[in-house]
């Protein structure tokens, strides 16, 4: 008796998790037929499926809402809290937290771009779209005029965030001393340049992995210098 | 007799005036027990800071600044006893005021860790065990005989280490940096547009890695020394002297079309030497 039972229990068990495994495919459109099947003989699995797709549905209808700044102040309490983020890491993350990139929603936003355009960097070889037939010397880039002509959509992201750090930049650096502005625009000057110089070379030699390498260190270290210039406090 | 009176009043006013309109620079002496180790932190906004290391367990500053209305704050934790942490800042009282310099000399233990913002002025450090933290936005950043990791940031101000020791990071946008007589195993220098010199040895083991944008980056290496190099630029060149000699990788990595590169072997190749241009020249020299 308990031995057949165990036998049906092993066997739900078994399908559930085959069900398991290939719902996300199936969720995700791949052609999944056990894990229909299995949804129609198993009443849990199958209440799971249909809550999974009530949910998708629903979220579907739903608007893409940008957190406020104190959500990620809290996220930031919250991991250092837990020990997650350490203050007392090395010193190059001690600069990064005196700078309080992550108290930024614009830097986390940006780093979570760059995070985004790396991948893409990395596995997407036409991420900066096709090859063209002739490519024209880029006209060098100023501070004004963002390094970011449309190329694919992952880093549609980056491109946005980018702007609203640069947009933030130009009204914080009224405040500066003209040395300083001086500085961190020339500074941005070399950056832009760099950044056109490089999308340029990858568009050319989409298989430049060194100069992926560039245009990556390129966006990396102009938020880093926008970043740091928005939290500059003139002292 | 009232005419009289109103005058002494004048001759009072007059002068304090005056005193009020140009007042002189203003300076700060204190001497403070520590612990060997302490560490300290200095938030300044233009100006030099000077540091060096000493034997004392004792952190002994100046600071003049330009005017009477900077003033300079000083925390120490725990308040007291010994230290173990002090804070130094600078504050600009009146935000209209022309010069806003604060120069700061200060005497540490050799232990000491340092944490400095200077953004518009420079940093000098001298001798020091402990870790440094350095950022400026515009000012050069020097630093001598510091045996602990070194993290150094500048946008436009150029950067110098003489004889450091420990764990190098050093990032710069528009300065230059130059290395002399290294000692230390772990090493990462960047810049954008500005130039990169490294003269001296290599550590059996270390890691070495240079990277430029569009600067130019010379590499002034002994005799003796052991590395095997990897310099690979975009658009850039590889220059290596003749009379220093590589035997070339076995397997040498790809190259990418039009690039210019060089992967080779000096003596045993017992360090890692990695260096990297967009579209600068990357000449590697035997020191005389």
């Amino acid at each position: 008796m308990f031995d057949e039972k165990d036998k049906k229990i092993a066997a739900e068990s078994e399908a559930c998790r085959l069900f398991d495994a290939q719902v996300a495919d199936y969720l995700e459109g791949e052609d999944r037929p056990v894990v229909l099947a299995h949804a129609k003989e198993c009443a849990f699995c199958g209440v799971l499926l249909a809550d999974l797709q009530g949910l998708m549905v629903q979220s579907q209808g739903m608007p893409l809402v940008d957190p406020p700044a104190r959500v990620w102040a809290n996220i930031r309490a919250t991991l250092a809290a837990e020990g997650v983020l350490r203050e007392q890491g090395t010193l190059w993350e001690r600069w990064f937290s005196r700078l309080t990139l992550f108290g930024s929603p614009a830097a986390v936003g940006a780093l979570a771009a760059l995070v985004v355009l790396a991948v893409g960097l990395s596995v997407s070889r036409n991420v900066v779209g096709p090859r063209p037939a002739a490519v024209k010397p880029a006209p060098i880039a100023t501070q004004e005029t963002v390094a970011l002509p449309a190329i694919s959509s992952e880093d549609n992201a980056l491109a946005r965030t980018m702007a609203e750090l640069e947009s933030s930049y130009r009204v914080r650096k009224v405040s500066f001393e003209p040395a300083v502005q001086a500085t961190y625009d020339r500074g941005l000057d070399s950056l832009n340049a760099s950044i056109q110089e490089c999308r340029d070379s990858v568009q050319r030699e989409p298989d430049n992995s060194l100069a992926r390498e560039y245009l990556l260190a390129a966006y990396e270290q102009k938020a880093q210098v926008l970043t740091a210039a928005l939290e500059y406090d003139g002292r | 007799m009232k005419r009289f009176r109103l005058s002494r009043v004048w001759l009072l006013i007059v002068p304090l005036a005056f005193l009020g309109a140009t007042p002189g620079p203003s300076r700060v002496e204190k001497t403070v027990d520590t612990t060997a180790d302490p560490l300290i932190s200095l938030s300044n906004l233009k100006g030099h800071v000077t540091v060096k290391g000493w034997e004392k367990s004792q952190v002994h500053l100046v600071s003049v600044s330009a005017s009477p209305r900077i003033e300079v704050d000083v925390e120490q934790f725990p308040p007291s006893g010994r230290a173990a942490k002090m804070h130094f800042a600078t504050h600009i009282l009146d935000p209209q005021l022309g010069d806003k310099s604060t120069d700061y000399s200060l005497d540490v233990p050799l232990g000491s860790s340092l944490q400095i913002r200077n953004p518009e002025g420079s940093v000098q450090i001298q001798t020091l065990q402990g870790e440094a933290s350095l950022d400026s936005v515009g000012g050069t950043i020097s630093v001598s005989d510091v045996a602990g990791h070194l993290a150094i940031r500048s946008i436009g101000g150029d950067i110098e280490m003489v004889r450091p020791s420990g764990r190098v990071e050093a990032d710069s946008v528009n300065g230059s940096v130059r290395i002399v007589s290294a000692s230390s195993s772990r090493l990462r220098v960047s810049t954008t547009s500005g130039k990169i010199f490294y003269e001296g040895d290599f550590l059996p083991g270390g890691v070495y890695e240079l990277k430029d944008y569009n600067g130019d980056m010379e590499i002034l290496a002994l005799a003796s020394a052991s590395f095997e190099v990897n310099a690979s630029t975009v658009r850039g060149k590889v220059i290596a002297d003749p009379d220093i000699s590589f035997k070339p990788k076995r397997h040498p990595a790809f190259r990418p079309p039009g690039s210019s590169s060089l992967f080779g072997t000096h003596n045993t190749g017992s360090a890692n030497l990695d260096l990297t241009s967009f579209s600068g020249t990357i000449r590697i020299r035997r020191l005389p």
